[in-house]
Parts: C-alpha cells; structure tokens; sequence
C-alpha cells in the first residue's frame, strides 16, 4: 500500500513537474512571439522610409552629378566635416538611413570625413526633435547637449578616418 | 510615415513620362541598393527579435541613474546602446528619470550612445567594413563620456565620476 501510495505521489509529482516545464516552455514561446511582433512592428516603421531613401538615392544617382556635391564638398578636411555634421544635424530618423545615405555619398567621392560627421550627427544631434527635448528636459540641457554633441561629431570623425588610414583599411 | 515614400513613387510616376531614360536609371541604381540590402536588413530583423527578448524599456531605465564612479558612466552607456525605438518613447521616460534623481551626465551619455546600434551593425559593416565600425563605435562611447563631463560642468553637478 505505502508502495503503491509512494508512486502515486511520485507520478503526481512527475506529472506536476512535467506541466511546469510546458509552462515554462508556453511563457519563452509566448515571449517569442511577443518579440516577434515587436520587431515586426518596429520594422515595418522603419521599411516605408528606408525605401523612399533608397529610391531618393536612385534619383540622386540619376539626377545629381558629381560635380556638384564637389562644389560643396571641397576635399578640405575640416569643412567637408562640418558639412557633414551640418547636414547630419537637419536630418533624423533611423540611423540605418544614414548609412544608406552616406555610404552612396562615398559613391560620389564625398570624403569619408564628411560621410563620418554626417552619419555621428543624423542620431547625436537633433534639430527637428528640439521642442520635444526641450520639453521633456529643459532648453538649457537639450540646447547644449546639441551644440556639444555637434562640436565632438568633428574630432570623432576626423580621429575615425585618421585611424582608419593608419591601419591601411 | 507613408508620405515620403508615397511622394517618391508619385515623383518616379512623373519623371518616368517626362524623362524616361533618367528614370531607368534611377530604378536600376534604388533595386541595386535594395538587393545588397536584403541579407543585412534579414540579419536586423533577427537581432532586434533578440534585443526585445531579453530587454524592455523599463530594465533600460533602470540603467540610468544607478551607480557612481565608472558603473555611472557604463550603464547609461550600456543603456543607450541597446535603447531601441524612436526618441519620442524615450524622452518622458528620461523626464521622469530626471525628476526622480538622474544626473545629467548619465542622460546626456545614454542619448549619445544611441547612435551605437547593434542590432543595424550588419547594415553598417556592409558600407563601411568592420574595421570602420569598430573604431566609430570606440570613439562614439569615449565621446560620450567626454559628453557627459562637459555637461555637468557646464550645468553644474554631480559628475558621478
């Protein structure tokens, strides 16, 4: 009888121990999914403008020569970075999209001192979410976290490069 | 969020009447750019669905604000580098934050670390080469810290150094 009693309480106790491993089994696939979902939405965020970049890259491709982004970027170091920088802090948005951007602009013979500054500046420097900084953290703190933020994109970009040269990639 | 691809479309509609040799051309470079980046945006996709099992905003928040010394430089580091999402989300989180103690060293390292993103690193190592990113990413980190010092000094309070 205590036999018998032991291996019931033992199947009962296999048994509970084998529902919670399917609980826990339930709760990393319900996490899974929930993961899933989460990134399915933040990506499809972020698709619908990454393919309008693209196919502005296109038409740039198409319709801008080189000639004309050389009349900006001029191949002095220091200003081809801070119009980097400058058209880096008007835009915003997924960063990926600097990347895209900024790896065609290389295309065009754009330095990658310019293309550095511009990708470092598109998230660290933000023009377009200002009010809403200055709202949640103040006008002090948001102004001269921008201006600071602008000023250091510079040496980070030329120290990049300059690095990047010394290892001969 | 639909209206600047939506307005590209209508201007490729336009120019493809107007100018229909320039516009072949636009597409053939917008489908070569989208080809090469199918594979890295695949690889984006499944470290983002890993970034968001094992991290929710709030743990990320948490971050903040805790620690002195070298742990109040690290974490909101740390912090800002896996943040995922558009800065919107993030601001009343760091209000609050701000509000309950923060410093603003600790804020002002974790928005500039937000430029390192790891889960779009395959995208910016197939522009740029690993090389570039490794040493980007390096100094943006050291930047950052740089950033948070000047900051408190210049606002004045805690470094938390």
């Amino acid at each position: 009888m205590v036999e018998k009693y032991k291996k019931g309480e033992l199947e009962a106790k296999m048994q509970t121990a084998a529902e919670s491993r399917s609980r826990g089994i339930k709760v990393d696939r319900s996490a899974l999914v929930q993961a899933t979902r989460s990134s399915a939405r933040q990506f499809t965020t972020l698709l619908p403008t990454l393919l309008g970049v693209v196919l502005l890259i296109g038409l740039f491709n198409a319709f801008v020569s080189k000639g004309f982004l050389a009349s900006i970027f001029s191949g002095n170091v220091a200003l081809d970075t801070l119009w980097g920088a400058c058209f880096g802090s008007i835009f915003s948005g997924s960063p990926i999209n600097s990347y895209v951007i900024g790896g065609e602009l290389l295309k065009f013979d754009v330095s990658l001192f310019a293309v550095t500054a511009f990708i470092i500046t598109w998230v660290t420097v933000g023009l377009v979410q200002m009010p809403a900084e200055i709202a949640a953290l103040g006008r002090r703190f948001a102004l001269l976290r921008n201006g600071l933020s602008f000023i250091l994109a510079i040496p980070i970009a030329i120290i990049t490069v300059l690095i990047l040269n010394l290892i001969g990639s | 969020m639909i209206l600047f691809p939506a307005a590209m479309v209508v201007i490729y509609g336009v120019l493809f009447v107007v100018m229909p040799d320039k516009i072949s051309v636009a597409v053939r470079s917008s489908g070569s750019i989208f080809v090469n980046m199918l594979m890295p945006l695949g690889l984006v996709f499944v470290l983002m669905i890993l970034l968001n099992l094992l991290l929710k905003p709030a743990q990320i928040a948490r971050l903040l604000g805790k620690g002195a010394g070298i742990k109040g430089i690290l974490l909101p580091a740390a912090a800002g580098i896996v943040s995922t999402g558009t800065i919107y989300v993030w601001y009343p989180l760091l209000k609050d934050l701000r509000e309950k103690g923060a410093g603003n060293s600790p804020i002002g390292i974790f928005l500039y670390n937000r430029a390192v993103k790891p889960f779009l690193l395959p995208v910016m190592i197939a522009y740029f080469g690993w090389e570039y990113v490794v040493i980007l990413t390096a100094l943006t980190v050291l930047g950052s810290i740089a950033l948070g010092y000047s900051l408190n000094n210049l606002m004045g309070g805690d470094n938390g150094l």
